[in-house]
């Protein structure tokens, strides 16, 4: 952890030797965790409302609330983790503080609307399953982003 | 820009709160915050059930206790002892915690009594330790600020 208090990661070959590949593999969690998301809840919100609500009619029984609560419980820890450490990074880059905070701001609204749209969704139903679904997506894709404009800062030795 | 720093910050507190709490919902639905409860679930569960708890807790609360009580080290207002001794003790129960589930496994009641111990006395300290950070963090950050 020691890039997070380095001043300047590219001033030590190593260390940003390793945040590079990190940045990279990050990538490739992200990707690996939309693919995932789809082949278990599907790509649509309907998709996802069938598989968290299920349908009497298509003899579909909805996920378990237990179930809902474990799988959230873990991919919140996924989240949390990419978060702060995508974060750490992020505050690094020569873009105005506001839009820093803005980004930085996004991404855990999104977070916070992923997990609370999943907790009520037997509740609620389809909006709350459609936020989550939105926020997960939305979230991923400023990630994606986020590491891609990183990797190009320390490609460029900015950062 | 200490004003927004402040609300990511209570976000991503609320975050690792609602994380926390899940965490909290899980055992006592699922498993149960009585000796007797605890007992029965774990001594049914295969060993490659645990394991399947037991290992991703151990790498993620591992890395979390590291990250929070590290900055326990930057406060002048505790002494190294008292640092020591929390580390120490939070550490040591959160091993109790995990590991007491293998007892239970092999049959003893009083590894659910030490489990049911553990978590509570976990979550206490850790939550007492998050709260004194954050309120010196915020503190120090306004300071940083020249607020």
């Amino acid at each position: 952890m020691k890039f997070i208090t380095t001043k300047k990661i590219s001033q030590n070959d190593t260390i940003a030797l390793l945040v590079k590949w990190m940045i990279v593999l990050f990538m490739v969690a992200v990707a690996l965790n939309i693919g995932s998301k789809m082949l278990e809840f599907g790509v649509t919100p309907s998709a996802w409302t069938l598989k968290i609500g299920g349908n009497a009619d298509e003899f579909v029984d909805p996920m378990a609330y237990n179930e809902l609560l474990f799988l959230l419980h873990s991919d919140l820890f996924l989240l949390i983790m990419l978060y702060v450490l995508i974060a750490s990074l992020y505050v690094r880059l020569p873009h105005a503080s506001r839009t820093k905070a803005v980004v930085l701001f996004v991404g855990v609204v999104a977070i916070l609307i992923y997990s609370v749209g999943l907790l009520v969704a037997p509740m609620v139903g389809f909006t709350a399953i459609a936020s989550a679904w939105a926020a997960f997506f939305a979230l991923h894709l400023l990630f994606f982003v986020n590491l891609i404009e990183i990797l190009v800062a320390m490609l460029k030795r900015h950062i | 820009m200490i004003d927004r720093l402040k609300i990511i910050s209570a976000l991503l507190g609320a975050l690792l709160f609602l994380q926390a709490l899940l965490g909290v919902v899980l055992f006592v639905k699922v498993v149960g915050y009585t000796p007797d409860a605890i007992f029965a679930y774990y001594a049914k569960k295969s060993i490659h059930g645990l394991f399947e708890v037991v290992v991703p807790h151990s790498v993620f609360i591992t890395i979390a206790l590291a990250g929070v009580v590290h900055f326990l080290y930057f406060l002048e207002s505790v002494s190294l002892g008292v640092k020591r001794f929390f580390t120490n003790t939070l550490f040591v129960l959160f091993v109790l915690d995990q590991g007491s589930v293998f007892l239970i496994l092999q049959g003893f009641m009083s590894a659910a009594y030490a489990k049911l111990f553990a978590v509570t006395a976990f979550l206490t300290l850790f939550g007492a330790i998050v709260w004194v950070v954050s309120k010196e963090a915020l503190g120090e950050s306004k300071e940083a600020f020249g607020e």
